[in-house]
This record gives structure tokens, sequence and C-alpha cells, in this order.
């Protein structure tokens, strides 16, 4: 928990709106301390990204190089997770692919915060022809199937992680841009909001001081639970070959490579698609936690 | 939590994809009678029309529903097919075919001569931008009808494969009627006067043909033969064995060992005079300066992509055309030397770390992706950097045609359908080659591709060959690879087909009980 408690002390301030945001931050805490599913899920995400972190001493072996004598062979002592086609240690493969689904989820999903945060909030805070315009572009992009709309990005922008990570942002900014203008409408009107205005306070200095901060937190618990999706889609893309090229040790594309082998070394797919199980499942958890935690009366 | 559990299937299920895949009962209808032969290929066709088709998979489908002047019997003779008999002038450069008599095409119109000479004129015209028009126009000089049934090539000059390239299924003899109708499109809506004619083509999923009920020769054995693209290596073998297809090609090498075991199937290894090879970009930088492409040569593997990768179902190429192609002299195989390639490099001022575009299609040849992550990392070995991209066959086909789509280093392979080196090596080598997609010119080589299309003594013509495939080899546009053989899984109950040395897959007699 320590990087809650860590925001919680940079929240520190004098002002009489940070100590109720900090009791706030206390019971959010205290809430999600108590759900067991949700540290479950926490230590599951803090386990993969402390992996994706240290991936270049965990891993065994140098995830790249081939080694043909001793290709498909299953797990072993020396290879707790077996040998793919062309003889690399899988387990390290897996490791070193935790930084790439991590990173694709986490870009991905930023990406779509960022311009999706940013478009609601001016739709929802202005309305009028802004809020029309911008919502019916996001109906229209939220009328595709999500996984079709990433396939058909990536296949406009050519293969490849990073255009699967703008890929799977741009299919993810509706979402968010919906629910970041649902929760600006719902305290533009607030009496604190009003009172800045009658102080004088810019239309930009109200956005940025007071309505995204009271409006982020239905915000956070969706991005741990897109990460999730944004991780399957990636994965997907780079099943299908749209994704990371070989010999990327992406786990879309050991599962997809495996398939050929299943019937005389099931390990090479079955493995990376554990891994991807493993880490969409630890996201899952937590967003849940994050949701109950954070207003036990939101649905998402 | 409904997404929770909704997500956890949804990654199940990517996991279990694979098993899914095509693996419906393996019931057959009991029915009487002839039936439906189901073949299972890598990829589809890409033209049924035969002179605008240069990928052995189209070649597949268009050998049945056209027939040829000529053609090449299992033992790789020529024997007679729409022409019962021809003679040769004393200077040989007449050439003048009989044809069968009572021959029909399938809309109905008659095979004589008059239908050759359309065929044949369609080919030579260079306004029709066919796509192996230089297979004949670089040697015919004219088609004239004699007599209804009788029909005279004028030649160039003295040509030695003449049979040989007329047996090419690119030579099957179209309807007049149906190319004057649909000009190019006849691609998609093809009649010739073969033993099985087009009924429906629906493109990714299955292209059938119908047994032709007025075949003028024996007749067909089988109602329909029904050709599905399957990319997929693992579910084309589980088709085999649960009977969803009769034949199929190819077998993935990992596979080979287990269908044996299967008695419901019969595997059997055809030689193939494919050569399979890596070619280079030869107008880039830095593929245009010899040394790097020796380098290249000299930084693969090919004895571990046989025996580990192909497992055994292969040999190393020994020249740019294969052993079993008429012309062939083993130049012999750069040896693998990563030292020396690192060494070349350097000489040519190539710095480790360059990037370099390596492309291949996935499915079409046996253990095609496989191979090319091998040359991959062979080639990261010696210090370059190497983008991969697979492709699905049609859209690397449009890829690799085009110099400007940017590629350095594409995966393809030839077989000579001719099984003469004339085809072997004009389409690829010579400067204006049909098929040149490395771009590599070189003018003592086009003079002897020239000289040896242009000979007629056998022993000349080898020594010609013999020559230009040393040239060939010290010039490396390619990275020479393997030799490949054709692996045909068949059902039990098929008979009749077979794999020719010019890697044709032989339809034409199959019969299932």
């Amino acid at each position: 928990m320590s990087q809650i408690d860590l925001a919680l002390q940079q929240d520190e301030s004098t002002s009489e709106h940070a100590y109720a945001s900090r009791s706030q931050w206390k019971m959010m805490v205290s809430r999600f301390k108590k759900n067991k599913r949700a540290m479950v899920g926490f230590w599951m995400v803090v386990f993969c990204v402390t992996v994706a972190l240290l991936a270049p001493w965990v891993a065994p072996y140098d995830p790249i190089e081939q080694n043909m004598q001793i290709m498909l062979e299953g797990p072993s002592l020396s290879h707790p997770f077996g040998t793919d086609e062309f003889g690399r240690d899988i387990l390290s493969r897996i490791i070193h692919g935790t930084q790439i689904s991590l990173m694709t989820g986490i870009v991905g999903v930023l990406i779509a915060v960022i311009l999706g945060v940013a478009l609601g909030t001016i739709s929802g805070y202005f309305g009028g022809l802004a809020d029309t315009l911008i919502m019916r572009i996001m109906d229209i992009f939220m009328a595709f199937p999500s996984f079709l709309l990433a396939l058909a990005i990536v296949s406009v922008l050519g293969p490849g992680m990073i255009n699967v990570m703008i890929a799977i942002g741009i299919f993810s900014v509706p979402t968010f841009a919906r629910l970041s203008r649902s929760s600006v409408i719902s305290i533009k009107d607030k009496e604190y909001i009003e009172a800045v205005k009658a102080m004088g306070g810019s239309n930009l200095h109200i956005i940025i001081k007071h309505v995204i901060p009271n409006s982020i937190a239905p915000i956070i618990v969706l991005s741990s639970m897109r990460i999730a999706t944004a991780i399957i889609t990636a994965a997907g893309l780079s099943f299908l070959g749209m994704g990371a090229q070989p010999p990327t040790p992406e786990w879309g594309a050991m599962l997809s490579t495996g398939r050929e082998y299943l019937r005389v070394a099931p390990h090479v797919s079955t493995m990376p698609g554990l891994a991807i199980m493993f880490l969409v499942l630890g996201f899952n958890m937590l967003g849940d936690g994050l949701r109950d935690a954070l207003d036990p009366k939101m649905k998402l | 939590m409904k997404r929770l559990i909704s997500l956890t299937i949804a990654s199940l299920m990517l996991l279990l994809s694979a098993c899914g895949n095509n693996a419906s009962s393996g019931e057959q209808p009991a029915a009487e009678g002839p039936k439906d032969l189901v073949v299972a290929l890598g990829s589809e066709p890409i033209s049924l029309d035969p002179q605008d088709a240069s990928d052995g998979i189209s070649l597949h489908a268009t050998e049945l529903i056209y027939d040829k002047l000529v053609t090449f019997d299992k033992d790789m003779n020529i024997i007679p097919e729409l022409a019962k008999e021809w003679s040769m002038s004393e200077d040989g450069k007449s050439w003048t075919f009989t044809l069968q008599e009572g021959a029909k095409f399938q809309d109905g119109e008659p095979v004589n001569a008059e239908a050759v000479k359309a065929s044949f004129d369609r080919i030579l015209d260079k306004n029709n931008k066919l796509k192996r028009r230089s297979l004949f126009a670089d040697f015919i000089e004219s088609v004239s009808v004699e007599s209804e049934y009788k029909v005279t090539f004028q030649l160039k000059f003295q040509y030695a494969p003449l049979l040989a390239t007329l047996a090419h299924p690119n030579g099957g003899i179209h309807s007049p009627k149906n190319t004057a109708e649909k000009g190019k499109s006849v691609g998609k809506s093809p009649v010739g006067s073969g033993p099985y004619q087009f009924k429906e083509w629906i493109s990714g999923e299955k292209l059938v043909l119908e047994a032709n009920p007025n075949y003028w020769g024996e007749k067909p054995k089988v109602k329909s033969i029904t050709f599905k693209p399957v990319v997929e290596n693992a579910a084309r073998s589980l088709m085999l064995e649960t009977g969803e297809a009769d034949v199929i090609l190819p077998i993935p090498a990992t596979d080979i060992d287990r269908l044996k075991n299967n008695d419901q199937v019969k595997v059997e290894l055809y030689p193939s005079n494919r050569n399979l090879y890596m070619g280079m970009n030869t107008q880039k930088a830095p593929f245009d300066n010899v040394k790097v492409r020796q380098a290249l040569n000299y930084a693969v593997d090919k004895e571990t992509i046989v025996n580990k990768i192909m497992m055994g179902n292969a040999k190393p190429a020994e020249a740019a055309i294969s052993g079993l192609t008429w012309g062939y002299s083993p130049v012999g195989t750069y040896p693998y030397d990563p030292e020396k390639a690192k060494q070349l490099l350097a000489e040519a001022g190539v710095k480790p770390g360059t990037t370099i575009k390596l492309w291949t299609p996935e499915g079409r040849y046996l253990m095609d992706r496989q191979l090319s992550e091998f040359v991959q990392a062979n080639l990261q070995a010696v210090g370059f950097n190497v983008e991969f991209r697979k492709w699905e066959w049609g859209a690397y086909q449009e890829a690799i045609d085009d110099p400007n789509s940017g590629y350095d280093l594409f995966l393809l392979s030839w077989a000579v359908p001719t099984n003469d080196a004339d085809w072997g090596l004009r389409p690829n080598f010579s400067t204006e080659g049909s098929n040149n997609r490395t771009l590599f010119s070189n003018a003592e080589l086009d003079a002897l591709i020239d000289q040896g299309m242009k000979t007629t003594n056998e022993e000349e013509r080898k020594q010609i060959y013999a020559k230009a495939l040393q040239i060939i080899k010290d010039e490396a546009p390619w990275i020479f690879l393997v030799e490949m053989k054709q692996p045909i899984g068949v059902r039990k109950n098929v008979e009749g087909v077979y794999g020719s040395n010019t890697e044709r897959l032989i339809l034409r007699d199959a019969d299932k009980k």
C-alpha cells in the first residue's frame, strides 16, 4: 500500500478541502484493504510490475537468442517453462514479455485518458454545440466493436507495437470521454464551482484546479479495468500478426506461433496464455476493488 | 465481476482457439457413386487465367480446367494432350501441331486451330499485359492456322525447350469466346477444355470445380474438386486426420512423422524442382555491393535449416536451380561462416546495427515463417538489425511486385514448370526478367541466358548454363537456401493423386472410393 500512503502524504496541505480529501483517502484505503479479492489483484499486478522492471536480471536466458539443439523441449529444471520452436527459453520470453504487455496496456490507456478526459471535460463543461459535436463523434466510434476498430486502425497504420498502442488509445477514447463528461456535468453546478466563478476564476483555472480533480475518481477505476482490456486486445492483435513482429517476445504472438506445435509441444502456447490470464485477472480484480473502495455506490 | 469472468473466459478462448479450429467431426456421408474431393492448400489461387497466373497454387487449379497442346507424364516425358502429333521444319523454326478432333471447350465451342491461335495471340499481345507473356513471346514469332486441325508456330530462332514450354501450365488453351467476352476477368470465370470446369469461387473460403461431363478424353472420376485455403499448418493436418480434407499440401514438417503412423492417411514426399531463396533488392544499398550479398550467404546456416526446421525434408541448394531441372550443374553452396560474413561486411563498410527489412509469407511454403525467423536470427548475429514482417500471400505478391514498396529481403521460391534451365534462369536473373524482383542486372549473364535460349546442342547448352549458374552464385542476388521436397498427404481411400517434379499437384486422375 506504500504508493497510496505516499500519495496521502503528498496530498497534505493547509486548505480545508485537502483535509476533507485526506480523510476520504483514508476511508478508501481501509475499505480497499478489507477487500481480499482486491488485495490479491493488487499483489498480482505488483508482482508483474516488479518482474517487468527487473526483467533483464531475473530472466535466466536471453529471450531472443536461438539454440536449435534444444528446440521444443518440455519443461525441465534448466528450462522451467520449456523451450520454443527455436530453442528459446519460454520463461525468459514471458518475463521480457511482461514489459511489453504492461507497457502497451498502460501507454494505450494513458493516451485514451488524456484524450478522453480532455474531450469529455470540454463537452460537459461548455455544453452546447461543442458537446453535441464531440459526443456524436464519440457515438460513431462506439458504434464499432472495439476489437474490430483496433484492427482497422492497425491495418491502416501498419503492424507494430507503437501502432497497437495508438489503436488501443483511440478505441478507448469514447468510453473515457463519456464517463468524464457525465461526472463533469454532475459537479459543474455545485456551489464551490459557482463560488470560484463568482471570485472571477477563469474557465481554464476552474477546469484544471477544480473540475478535473473532483471528477477523476471514476476515471481511475475505469483506467485499471481498461488496462486489462488493452492487454487482451494487444495480445489479440499480435496473435493475428498485426502487433509485435518476431523476434519480440510478445505474449499474443507467442501464443499464435505456438499453435502450430500444439500437438507436439503444447507448452509453447499454454505458458504465454497463462501469463496473459494472470495479468488480466490481476488488473480486473484490482479495478473491481478500487471501484468498491472509491465509492461503494458507483456502478461501472 | 461479470466483466472479470467474461474476460477470463475470453483469455481462455484465446488460448484454446487453435484447438477449436476446424476440428469438426470426421463423419463422411456414406453415399455411393462419385464424390467431392476436398483439397486443403496453404493459400488460395490468385487467378484462374493460366496466362496471367505466376504462382503455383493457381496452377494446381488451372491444370484441371485447361488442356495444353502437350503435357508431362509422371516421369517427365512429353506426351500429347490436345495435339496428337507434331512435326518440325528442317531449320527447326517452324513447328506444326495436329489437334485432336472432336474436343470441345466447356462452353461448347470446338477446340480447333483457330482457338489455339486465338489463345496464343492473346498472350503474345503486349497490350494484354499478361504476367506470363515473356514465357512465349521471347521465342514465338507468330501462330498461324493451316487447316481446321493444324496449327503452325513460327519461332524467332530454334528453341530447344519448345515442347517443355508448351507443356507449362501457362500454355493452357482458352476458349476464344470466353476471352473475347470477359477480357481480363477470365481469371475469375475461366473456360478451358479440361476435365473439370469452374463452378464457384468464394474468396478466402473455397474454389469449386465440377466434372466436365463432355470431356473429350478419359472421363473424370469424381463429381467435383473443392480447393480450400487453410493457412494454419496445424489445421491442415487436422483436416486430413478427421477426413474433412482428402488431400493436403504442404504438410508441416513437425506433423510428417505423426501422419505417417496414421493408418487412415498416406504421406508421400515427392521430389520437387522448387528452390527456396531469400531475394535481395540489389538496387538498394547495401545490397548493391556484391560483398554484402555474399556475406549474407555466409551468414545463414543452411544445414540447421534442413535438419531442424525442415526436419530433413529438404537439402541445401547447390545452385540457383534444382538438381531435377535440365541444365543443372552443382556450383556449390556457401558454407556457414559468420566470421567470414562479418569480415566481408566490414570490408563493404556496413556498420553493425544497420536496419534492414525482411518480408515473408506465412503458410505458402513448408515452414516458411519459421525459416524466415531463423534467417533473421542469423543476420542479427552478424550485426544487422532485421525488421520482420509476415504477409498474407496475395498481399505479399503485390508488395514484392512493386520495388517501391520498400523491401530489402524477401522469402520466395521458384519451381521450373518447363523443367528446363531456360525458364529457371531467364525470368529470375535476366535484366528484363518477368520475375526479377531482385532487380539484378549483369550484362555477361544476360548474354549467357540469351545464348542458352538460342542454342540447341545439348552439350553446349549445358556448358552455357554451368557458366551462368557460377556467375549467379558469385554475384549472389539471392541467399540460396534449400531444395524443397513436396510433402502431400492423402486419405487412404483416395487414389491417383501425385506431385510432379515441377511441383504440380496432379489431380486429373484422382478417384475417391
